[in-house]
C-alpha cells in the first residue's frame, strides 16, 4: 500500500534486494544491463562466483528484478532505467547523498527491512520524532495530540464524527505503534497506553525521523522553484570544511559568532591566523569565556567582543545556533546544533548563502549594518545596538 | 450507517466504508461501536492481522474479494466497501 503518507525512497529501500541493486550500481561509473545486475545479485545471493550461477538461480532474479525491484527503484527516482537498452544506473537523486541513507545502503549484514518498513509511513516518523524529544514515556493520547499538531494537513477520514486526535490515537494503537515496537524502535504497553522511545543503535541521528531526507522531488506548488540561493550542509565535517572555505574566501573582513567551545577546532584557529596574516580584519564574538581565552591566546590578531544577548541559546530543548560566519559581508554560513542524542553526540547542519543579493546575506547585513564597523571600539553604546 | 444494535448477540453487523476509509479502520470502528468503547481500548488489531497488509489486499486491479478473520470476539469479514462483524457466541450456538 503506498498512499500519500508513504515515502517512495524508504519504500524502495526497505527491501534488501533493492538495497543490493543500489549498492552494486553505486560502484559503477557506467550503466550496466539489467541482465548483468541479475547475474551479480544471483551470485552474491548464492555465494558463488559469477560463472557458477545456475540458470534457475538467474531466472528467479531476472524475473523479480524486472517485475518488481527495478520498477520500484525507478518510480522512487533512485535509478535511471533505459527501457530500450535495458541499461540501469543510479540516478542523481539527492537521497543518495544523505549520510544516513548511504550508511543503510552500504551496511551489509544488518537487517534494515523491519526498521525501514516502520519508517516508511510519515505518521510513524512523526511519532518517533515526537517520542525522541521526550526522556519519559508518553501516553497514547498525548502522542496522538502531538502527532496531529505536527502533521501537515492531517488526513482524516470523511465520516461525520471523525475527530483527528481520536482518529490518530486509534490508528497509532492498531497500526503504527505495533509496527514501531516490532522494529524495536519504541516500547508500547497496549494496556496502559504508555509509549517510549528506544531508538536504534545504527540510527544515531533522531532528526532523521523528521525526514530532512528528500522525498522524490515533486513541486509543492506549481509556481515554486527549488532555491539555488540557500544551500544546506549536513554533518560536522562538511560544516567545518565550508567554514574553512569561507575563512579562505575572505579578503577584507571575517565576522564569526560561536556558542560552543567544541566548535572552535584547532584547524579553525589556524584558518583564522591565516586570515589575520593576509590582512583580513577578523572579529570573533562569543559569550563563552573559554573561547575568548583560547582565541586571545592562540590568535592574538583577532578582535574579540562579547554579544550582549544570549540569543543563541534561547531554546536548549531544540536546535540552537552553533556558529555564524560572515565573510566580506557577502558570504554567510549559519550552523545549527541538534540537541544531544543518547550517545551525547550533537549533529551539526548549516545553511549557507553567497552573493551581495542573496536574501540571507542581505538580512544579516541589514541586521548588523554599519555597527560591524565599530566592533573594535567595544563601546557600550554600540554594543547595545548590536542585535546579536 | 443505520442505528447500531448494541446487543452483543446481534447476528451480524454491517458497516459501510466511507469512500476514502481504509478497511482496517472500518474493522476497529465497527467493533468499537459494538463493544461500546473507544477504539484504542480494543485489543490492537495488529495482534490479529497486519492492518497495512489487509488494506493493501483491497487496492489495485488484483484486489481480493474478501478477507475473514476472528478479532476481539467477532468473526470479521472485510470486502472492498464494507466490514461485517458477527459475534462469536452466535456461531457457537
Amino acid at each position: 500500500m503506498r498512499g500519500e503518507q508513504t515515502n517512495d525512497v524508504l519504500y524502495a529501500l526497505r527491501d534488501g534486494r533493492r538495497r543490493a541493486v543500489l549498492q552494486l550500481l553505486r560502484n559503477r561509473t557506467e550503466p550496466i544491463s539489467d541482465e548483468e545486475v541479475a547475474v551479480h545479485l544471483a551470485a552474491a545471493d548464492a555465494e558463488k562466483r559469477l560463472l557458477d550461477v545456475t540458470e534457475d538461480e538467474l531466472a528467479e532474479w531476472r524475473v523479480s528484478l524486472r517485475q518488481t525491484h527495478l520498477p520500484v527503484l525507478e518510480e522512487a527516482g533512485l535509478i535511471d532505467w533505459d527501457a530500450e537498452t535495458n541499461a540501469v544506473a543510479v540516478s542523481t537523486h539527492p537521497a543518495l547523498q544523505n549520510p544516513t541513507l548511504e550508511r543503510i545502503v552500504e551496511t551489509d549484514g544488518v537487517d534494515w527491512d523491519e526498521v525501514l518498513g516502520a519508517l516508511v509511513h510519515r505518521r510513524r516518523r512523526i511519532a518517533l520524532s515526537v517520542l525522541a524529544d521526550y526522556d519519559t514515556a508518553l501516553s497514547r493520547v498525548a502522542l496522538a495530540r502531538a502527532v496531529v499538531e505536527r502533521e501537515p494537513g492531517t488526513e482524516t477520514v470523511e465520516t461525520a464524527d471523525a475527530d483527528p486526535v481520536e482518529d490518530c490515537c486509534a490508528a497509532l494503537h492498531h497500526v503504527h505503534l505495533p509496527k514501531l515496537a516490532a522494529a524495536g524502535l519504541v516500547s508500547y504497553d497496549a494496556r496502559s497506553g504508555a509509549v517510549s522511545y528506544c531508538g536504534h543503535p545504527l540510527i544515531e541521528d533522531t532528526e532523521w525521523f523528521d525526514l530532512h531526507l528528500p522525498e522524490t522531488p515533486r513541486a509543492v506548488l506549481s509556481v515554486a522553484e527549488p532555491s539555488q540561493d540557500i544551500w544546506r550542509l549536513d554533518g560536522r565535517a562538511n560544516v567545518i570544511e565550508h567554514c574553512r572555505a569561507l575563512c579562505e574566501y575572505a579578503d577584507d573582513e571575517l565576522f564569526l559568532l560561536y556558542t560552543d567551545e567544541d566548535l572552535i577546532e584547532a584547524a579553525c584557529l589556524r584558518c583564522l591566523q591565516d586570515a589575520v596574516d593576509r590582512g583580513v580584519d577578523v572579529y570573533v564574538g562569543t559569550q563563552t569565556q573559554a573561547i575568548r581565552d583560547r582565541v586571545r591566546e592562540q590568535v592574538p590578531g583577532v578582535t574579540l567582543w562579547e554579544p550582549q544577548r544570549d540569543w543563541m541559546n534561547i531554546s536548549p530543548e531544540r536546535e540552537k545556533v552553533g556558529r555564524l560566519l560572515f565573510a566580506d559581508r557577502e558570504a554567510i554560513m549559519l550552523g545549527t546544533l541538534s540537541k544531544h542524542n543518547d550517545h551525547g553526540i550533537q549533529n551539526e547542519t548549516a545553511i549557507t548563502g553567497a552573493g551581495e543579493d542573496n536574501a540571507l546575506v542581505m538580512l544579516v547585513r541589514e541586521l548588523l549594518g554599519s555597527r560591524l564597523d565599530h566592533l573594535d571600539e567595544q563601546s557600550a553604546d554600540f554594543l547595545e545596538e548590536i542585535p546579536f | 450507517m443505520s442505528d447500531t444494535d448494541r446487543s452483543p448477540s446481534a447476528a451480524a453487523h454491517e458497516y459501510q466504508l466511507a469512500p476514502d476509509e481504509s478497511p482496517s479502520r472500518g474493522v476497529w470502528s465497527v467493533v468499537a461501536v459494538l463493544e461500546d468503547c473507544p477504539p484504542p481500548e480494543l485489543p490492537s488489531l495488529a495482534e490479529t492481522i497486519d492492518p497495512e497488509a489487509l488494506d493493501a489486499a483491497f487496492i489495485g486491479t488484483t484486489a481480493t474479494d474478501h478477507v475473514s478473520f476472528e478479532y476481539a470476539g467477532y468473526t470479521i469479514t472485510v470486502t472492498s466497501d464494507a466490514v461485517r462483524a458477527r459475534a462469536l457466541e452466535c456461531d457457537a450456538g
